[in-house]
């Protein structure tokens, strides 16, 4: 069985360290599969749906898509590559159920 | 003849219209009601009672040629901290409470505040509390190893960004490092401060601790007792920082207490440890230039179930007041002279109207006992033994909203919806917890704002409202109860007391804005359950609920008169 962990689909190394200093930060486990997404909305589900916090994280060449494993499927959380700080802070409250912060 | 009822509220004015006739009862047509605009009985409450009176006679087709008043009193509501005036007066020290969600490390530690930058020189001997800018976490850490290995005492670290836990990985994961202090810039360089991180799910100790302050300030233990407030101000968190203030540097006096005189020349202070008298003995409170027909003040609730949100609350020290003021002038009823073509009357007080319009209630009668609880006051009318006696105690739902926006952090229009709606915590995106620990599950996921909140819950829209109080539902039910219960009842027992008591197993009804909420039916119920009083909700006219009893009261008593 898989280690509890987010799954972050991703290849952008500057994307990629600043979700893994947010995710270490709330001390939250986060898995990387080094893949280059087509899409980022439909990789970051299919992350989810991999990952056994049911969260998934998507980085295209121009946003972030943080996905749930089930309901809607649209992007639970978004923004562009350049908050990927900001975003990844998000998604690792989110699992560890800590209020979000900063801007919606 | 069309004549309007108009009971302009504290909170809400509400506008009945019916048509009068000769030896016939009254024909009641309808009721319309809207916020109240300015103070009550102020010119500008003039202009709802105008607006809603044209609206009323605008769906019917006509316009009411009469409008009928209750005698008003005013009443002022507010909250005041007196935690937040002792700490103009922190006995020569500073404090923040910073809201780090993820600090690292544990423990208090006391040092001379200095900027990442200064540590590039040799090192010096005391202790030092390092504050990080807006450096990016691994630059800081590693800065911070390089002067540990030049010999500073690295005592603790206070960061501006996000990053405690970052930078403890790669300092020293017991060092105490408070990050998101985002006024970290304004700390005095140069100054000693002491730092202190509880461990999760721990409250501070050592910073809370007077003599233990002093000692980690290194101030005289003769000022233990003059850092009190700064002490007590850190009660119930889990990080704070204090810092010491060179002497000369100023503070600003702590405010004389406000007090309230009554009319046997007595002066009480309006504080936490200080019940409040007798309905009407207060005559003047200080600061406020109005004469006083009563005043209350209630604590904030106690919360018995929470130890942290219990001490924050408690270390508050926060009084809601209510004034109930002696009106002079007739401003609202000569400008509604000038401004409606027709009379305008003042018929009753507010209270004998009250009992007029809860009689309406089906199968009540004339009930012997009728509590009007508006947003202003709680007025009890008792008829006994063929005497009848009334009497209007300040403080009723706008205090409850005050008391429940203090506790919240929220404005009192959030206050208001607060104490009406439920409340849930969304635990995860699908999943909600109630106030009684149940839980439901959503087929949309809530919006990610809301996650790990306690938020309002309209159930109608099932739309979620997040708070930024960090209470759980059934810790902040319980609050809202209490406030209720400490306002409504407490002030409805200083009512009762003042008439000399309730009669044993009579009728009660209730009416106003706040019998429409089943929290407060339920508290005035279990306050006078030793009474062995049968408590009911008006239903005035039979439709239209606990509201607009005074409304529809005026009209049955100008009838009555007429």
């Amino acid at each position: 069985m898989s280690a509890p962990a987010v799954y972050l689909s991703a290849v952008n190394p500057v994307a990629v360290a600043a979700i893994r200093a947010s995710f270490e930060e709330e001390a939250v486990p986060l898995h990387v599969v080094a893949e280059a997404p087509a899409g980022a909305l439909p990789e970051a589900r299919a992350a989810a749906r991999r990952s056994p916090l049911a969260v998934g994280i998507a980085v295209d060449e121009q946003r972030i898509v943080v996905s749930l494993a089930s309901g809607p499927p649209v992007a639970y959380l978004e923004g562009p590559v350049s908050e990927a700080r900001l975003i990844g802070r998000q998604a690792a409250r989110l699992v560890a159920r800590r209020p979000l912060t900063g801007p919606r | 003849m069309l004549v309007a009822g108009v009971d302009v509220g504290n909170a809400t004015t509400e506008v009945a219209l019916a048509r009068l006739a000769p030896g016939r009862a009254p024909e009641h047509l309808s009721v319309v009601r809207g916020p109240t605009t300015g103070p009550k009985g102020s010119a500008a409450s003039a202009d709802g009672v105008i607006d809603l009176v044209a609206r009323a006679g605008r769906r019917l087709g006509e316009q009411p040629t009469r409008l009928l008043l209750a005698d008003l009193h005013p009443v002022e509501t507010g909250l005041r901290e007196l935690a937040t005036e002792d700490e103009l007066d922190l006995g020569g020290v500073a404090i923040a409470r910073p809201a780090s969600s993820t600090p690292s490390g544990h423990g208090a530690a006391a040092g001379l505040l200095v900027d990442l930058a200064d540590l590039t020189t040799a090192a010096t001997a005391p202790p030092v509390i390092v504050i990080v800018g807006d450096e990016d976490f691994a630059a800081a850490a590693a800065a911070l190893n390089a002067a540990r290995d030049r010999g500073w005492q690295l005592a603790a670290v206070i960061a501006t960004g996000d990053d405690a836990v970052l930078i403890g990985n790669r300092v020293d994961r017991t060092l105490p490092i408070i990050d998101e202090v985002h006024d970290a810039s304004a700390l005095p360089r140069g100054a000693w401060a002491a730092v202190e991180v509880a461990q999760p799910g721990l409250m501070l100790t050592e910073l809370t601790d007077p003599l233990r302050l002093a000692v980690l300030l290194s101030l005289d233990p003769t000022r233990a007792r003059g850092i009190r407030h700064a002490a007590r101000a850190l009660v119930g968190h889990r990080a704070g920082i204090v810092v010491r203030r060179e002497a000369g540097q100023t503070v600003a006096a702590a405010t004389a207490p406000r007090c309230a005189h009554l009319a046997d020349g007595t002066v009480v202070p309006i504080d936490v440890g200080s019940p409040p008298p007798a309905v009407g003995l207060v005559e003047r409170v200080d600061g406020i230039d109005d004469a006083l027909l009563d005043a209350f003040w209630t604590p904030l609730p106690a919360a018995t179930d929470d130890a942290a949100v219990a001490l924050r609350l408690l270390h508050r020290r926060a009084v809601g007041l209510a004034l109930l003021a002696r009106r002079e002038d007739r401003a609202l009823e000569s400008v509604l002279a000038t401004r409606f073509a027709g009379e305008v009357l003042v018929v009753a007080s507010e209270t004998a109207a009250a009992v007029a319009g809860a009689s309406t209630t089906p199968g009540a009668g004339h009930a012997p006992i009728v509590i009007d609880m508006g947003g202003g006051t709680v007025d009890l009318h008792v008829q006994h033994d063929g005497v009848a006696r009334a009497v209007a105690a300040a403080g009723a739902g706008l205090l409850v909203d005050r008391i429940c926006g203090a506790i919240l952090g929220v404005d009192p229009l959030r206050a208001e919806r607060a104490k009406r709606l439920p409340s849930v915590h969304v635990e995860t995106p699908f999943i909600l917890r109630h106030e009684d620990g149940s839980r439901s599950f959503l087929a949309t996921p809530a919006p990610s704002h809301a996650v790990a909140r306690l938020c309002l819950s309209e159930r109608r829209q099932g739309a979620l409202d997040p708070l930024p109080a960090g209470l759980t539902p059934e810790v902040w039910a319980r609050l809202r109860r209490a406030a209720k219960r400490d306002v409504l009842a407490g002030n409805l027992r200083r009512a009762a007391a003042a008439l000399g008591g309730l009669p044993r197993g009579e009728l009660v009804v209730l009416v106003g804005g706040c019998a429409a909420d089943p929290e407060v039916v339920g508290e005035i119920a279990l306050a006078v359950a030793d009474l062995d009083l049968a408590v009911a909700r008006g239903d005035v006219l039979g439709r239209h609920g606990p509201r607009a009893a005074v409304a529809v009261g005026l009209i049955i008593l100008h009838a009555g008169a007429s």
